[in-house]
């Protein structure tokens, strides 16, 4: 009715074998597999022989509950890696030999782990390589630093003072600049206005000079009006210079003044040249004072 | 023969010295293909594209049916200049501080870190996003009622007045992002199996700020410090209490040296959590 299914000999031998010995079933070792004979020993050989083996028998016992209990199902580095174990024996990628690797591990796992912790540390690549990192990304000390925040601090306010001083300084003169530039408005005008008259009247002139009505873009009208501007230009320079000349004449005449009013006290006094005597330096001495007042 | 050379062995030995021709150096016939301008104006534009008559078709996007569209009007926008730059420090108020304390989610018998704030699990930071640790906010000065020793990465004026009136210790410090991952998440640092790394230096624009007595900076003077300390109390209007004649001195004096990360552990060393060892390099 049911089709026994008998497993393999092989599976049978290796997993149940054990169980049936110890719990002394005899019956059921003839049922599964054949009565293995056991060998004659010697007797000290045996005792160690014996001893052995069923160390070995009971770790092998007890891989064998485990496998038994073991119903998870996973892949057995994942159980590990669950349990806390390490979880690849092997290297299995080339991940796993990485120091990256092998340090998280350590991590992770501490001594269970069976690495040496001396893997932890930096290796001298890493340390030259972090100590250009932080001299390049951090050149200056922490002084030096707050020394530069600082500079920077007074020079943006001496900066700003001198800003306020520059405009105080401006606002004062800023009456006066007002002042400035209206005059200079009257003035350029004036001056236009001046030049235009003169103009004016010039061509009145050489129209009066004509007698007829001309055209003021003639020829002739031209030739008559640049004869005229150049003799008003010579007019000019001339009073010019007659201005000049007055100036300098009244100029000589205050320093001649001055020289009389400094040579006649000389000539007033009672007293000898001052050369020869030098005893009354004292008297001479208010007698100056009194001209430089 | 050798000297003069034909227009073919010129040739030739300008291609020996040429790079390898590839897409990037060579182009198309001229004329060989028209680059496709959108329509505009009498011939092209008009119906674009859509024929007499039908009704008109979508336009593009964007298109504000001729004046100048939106998103061409302006050339630049600086809004977010530099905001890759920009140091964030995500708040944690007084109160929070103070509701965790009292639900024994942060011991005080121990100094507070960066690290103790994280490991509540209520609060988590990203250094990646610019993110440098945590500011203290003054909300929740008015009930704040604790002796802590604390180290945040920034705090105002009241916060800091709050905490030294009620007989605490307040310090800003600044960490560099390699540490603050390891600051965050402590076991997950120590598993890497690496020693544990120096913390850098701050940049030129936060030195200002952590070397300032008045922000209670790590970098400060600590004489300068105490002096803020009397000048605030002054300022508020309270008794600056003497930390010094304190039960607690010990626990509220302890600080970080600047280039250390974790209280009571020096840069340099490995740590292993499964093992619960310290492993050190020997001096020699």
């Amino acid at each position: 009715m049911f089709t026994l299914k008998l497993l393999n000999s092989s599976t049978i031998s290796s997993r149940y074998t054990c169980r049936y010995v110890t719990s002394g079933s005899q019956k059921l070792l003839g049922l599964f597999g054949k009565k293995e004979k056991e060998p004659e020993p010697a007797e000290n050989a045996l005792e160690m022989f014996d001893a052995d083996q069923n160390e070995i028998d009971s770790e092998l016992k007890k891989e064998r509950i485990q496998a038994i209990r073991n119903k998870s199902r996973l892949n057995d580095n994942h159980r590990r890696l669950l349990l806390g174990e390490v979880p690849y024996q092997n290297a299995q990628s080339w991940v796993h030999n990485t120091l990256k690797y092998k340090r998280k591990l350590y991590g992770k796992l501490g001594e269970k782990s069976g690495l040496d912790p001396r893997i932890c540390f930096w290796t001298h690549t890493e340390i030259e390589d972090k100590n250009e990192y932080e001299r390049t990304a951090y050149p200056k000390t922490v002084q030096e630093m707050i020394q530069i925040s600082e500079q920077d601090k007074k020079e943006t306010k001496e900066k700003e003072l001198k800003r306020d001083e520059d405009i105080a300084r401006n606002l004062e003169k800023l009456e006066m600049w007002k002042t400035d530039i209206v005059k200079r408005k009257e003035k350029r005008e004036n001056d236009a206005r001046v030049a235009k008259e003169r103009k004016d009247r010039l061509i009145e002139e050489v129209r009066r000079h004509f007698g007829y009505t001309i055209d003021i873009r003639d020829e002739r009208f031209k030739q008559m009006l640049e004869e005229k501007q150049k003799q008003q230009r010579k007019a000019m320079k001339e009073s010019k210079r007659q201005e000049k000349e007055s100036k300098l004449l009244e100029k000589l005449k205050s320093v001649k003044a001055e020289d009389k009013l400094s040579t006649e006290p000389s000539e007033n006094s009672d007293e000898s040249d001052p050369s020869e005597e030098k005893d009354e330096d004292v008297n001479q001495n208010t007698e100056e004072e009194n001209v430089k007042k | 023969m050798s000297t003069v050379k034909h227009t073919t062995e010129r040739a030739l030995q300008l291609m020996r010295q040429l790079p390898r021709v590839k897409l990037n150096n060579i182009r198309n016939n001229p004329g060989a293909y028209k680059t496709q301008k959108r329509g505009r104006a009498q011939h092209g534009g008009d119906k674009h594209g859509d024929g007499m008559k039908s009704h008109c078709n979508y336009m593009r996007l964007g298109y504000e049916t001729g004046n100048t569209p939106f998103y061409l009007r302006f050339t630049y926008e600086s809004y977010y200049k530099d905001h890759h730059l920009r140091r964030e420090y995500p708040p944690i108020s007084l109160n929070q501080l103070q509701t965790m304390i009292d639900t024994d989610r942060i011991d005080t018998t121990k100094p507070i870190d960066l690290a103790t704030i994280c490991l509540t699990g209520l609060y988590d930071f990203f250094p990646d996003q610019r993110q440098y640790g945590y500011q203290l906010t003054d909300e929740g000065a008015n009930i704040f009622k604790t002796k802590v020793n604390i180290e945040v990465q920034h705090a105002n004026e009241l916060v800091i007045a709050t905490i030294e009136k009620n007989g605490g210790v307040i310090r800003t410090a600044y960490f560099d992002p390699y540490s603050l991952q390891a600051l965050r998440n402590p076991k997950k640092f120590f598993e890497r199996g690496v020693p544990i790394p120096r913390r850098m230096i701050p940049p030129q624009d936060a030195i200002e700020y952590y070397s300032n007595p008045k922000n209670r900076g790590y970098l400060a003077d600590p004489e300068a410090i105490s002096h803020e300390r009397l000048v605030l109390a002054q300022k508020y209007g309270y008794e600056l209490p003497k930390i010094e004649d304190d039960v607690d001195y010990e626990m509220l004096s302890e600080t970080k040296d600047p280039r250390q990360i974790f209280y009571g552990l020096e840069p340099g060393i490995v740590v292993n959590l499964e093992d619960k060892s310290i492993i050190r390099k020997r001096e020699n």
